[in-house]
């Protein structure tokens, strides 16, 4: 059953990533102020999706795991953590792309892409703990990711809160017509892809464990030396 | 009067002489007969003067629409950039993946070799 719904998946992201470029550079028309520049939004807004469900996930099992203390959360929360770091630098590198066009500046200390940068680099500091921080560092690391969980608001607000360069949260709901369709395909495309990465890093994890797990076993059996 | 209003007076008065020295326009980069005269005419004439800064600054607006519509270049960096870092992560993971089948096949190979000495 799982199986089917994996490849379900997999079939459905498979076609759906090319219909959502077809729809957003061929049926989508031009923006009135960008061009064709503004096509970039398509697949950079989905990015910040995937990277604000990973972390919400991460920051959930996080603290879970802190709660129970039981590994399987700690699988989830490094799986869905390892996700949030590569899209969250998608996001800026898509970001920054589109900045150079729109704003004619590679970077700007912009309130969006500054509380961003601090959410990408919690989460990098999460995953970096993890990895090298030896034993024990599971705990810290899971603080590391309740932390970017608690940021999710205040990045998705930045824009109200304070004065910005980047667009606000009002641009993608005033979509019409083509240029909706494309962003709610892409957006939906992007939702299914996150859930099959979740599973293919979260069956990783968990094999990590248990090989751990196994070889601890075999040597108190006394099998290894 | 107190004295303590006098920084406020002070302020009142200044920033009306500081705004209108920020609103001047910035020396001409050189000097030139040519120059002195146009202007010269062009101050005679206000409607004039509006009618061809209009005319100017519609094309240049129209110029820069040209020129960022025919702009590809960005789009296509971004969604390559994306392209490459999200199949960087496949990679990843699938080496991942191969790693541990490969640790998996050494562990058991051990326990075998232990089991049967």
């Amino acid at each position: 059953m799982r199986r089917t719904i994996f490849l379900l998946g997999t079939a459905v992201a498979m076609v759906g990533l090319p219909l959502s470029l077809y729809w957003a550079f061929s049926r989508a028309p031009l923006d009135d102020k960008l061009y064709f520049n503004q096509k970039i939004f398509y697949w950079h807004v989905p990015s910040a999706l995937v990277l604000f469900a990973a972390v919400i996930v991460s920051g959930v099992a996080s603290a879970l795991y802190l709660r129970r203390r039981e590994p399987r959360y700690d699988d989830w929360a490094i799986a869905a953590g390892d996700i949030a770091v590569w899209f969250g630098l998608i996001v800026l590198v898509t970001g920054s792309i589109w900045a150079r066009v729109a704003w004619g500046k590679w970077w700007v200390w912009d309130a969006r892409l500054t509380s961003s940068l601090i959410l990408w680099m919690t989460m990098l500091g999460y995953v970096l703990t993890r990895q090298y921080g030896g034993q024990g560092a599971e705990r810290l690391a899971a603080g590391l990711s309740i932390f970017a969980a608690i940021n999710i608001p205040l990045v998705y607000l930045s824009t109200s809160i304070w004065r910005t360069y980047h667009p606000p949260r009002t641009t993608a709901p005033g979509l019409r017509g083509d240029m909706a369709t494309a962003f709610l395909l892409a957006m939906a495309v992007f939702a299914v892809f996150f859930i099959l990465l979740l599973a293919v890093r979260l069956s990783i994890a968990r094999g990590a464990r248990r090989l751990v797990q196994a070889r601890e076993h075999a040597l108190d059996a006394g099998l290894l030396e | 009067m107190p004295l303590r209003l006098l920084p406020f007076l002070l302020l009142l008065v200044a920033a009306p002489a500081a705004a209108q020295d920020g609103a001047a326009l910035p020396p001409p980069p050189y000097q030139s007969p040519m120059r002195d005269t146009c202007q010269a005419e062009l101050d005679k004439d206000p409607v004039w003067s509006a009618a061809l800064e209009q005319r100017y600054v519609g094309e240049f607006h129209e110029r820069e629409s040209t020129v960022a519509m025919a702009d590809q270049r960005h789009v296509y960096l971004a969604y390559g950039a994306l392209w490459v870092l999200t199949a960087g992560f496949l990679a990843l993971m699938f080496l991942r993946q191969r790693r541990l089948a490969a640790e998996i096949e050494r562990l058991e190979d051990e326990v075998k070799k232990a089991a049967a000495s």
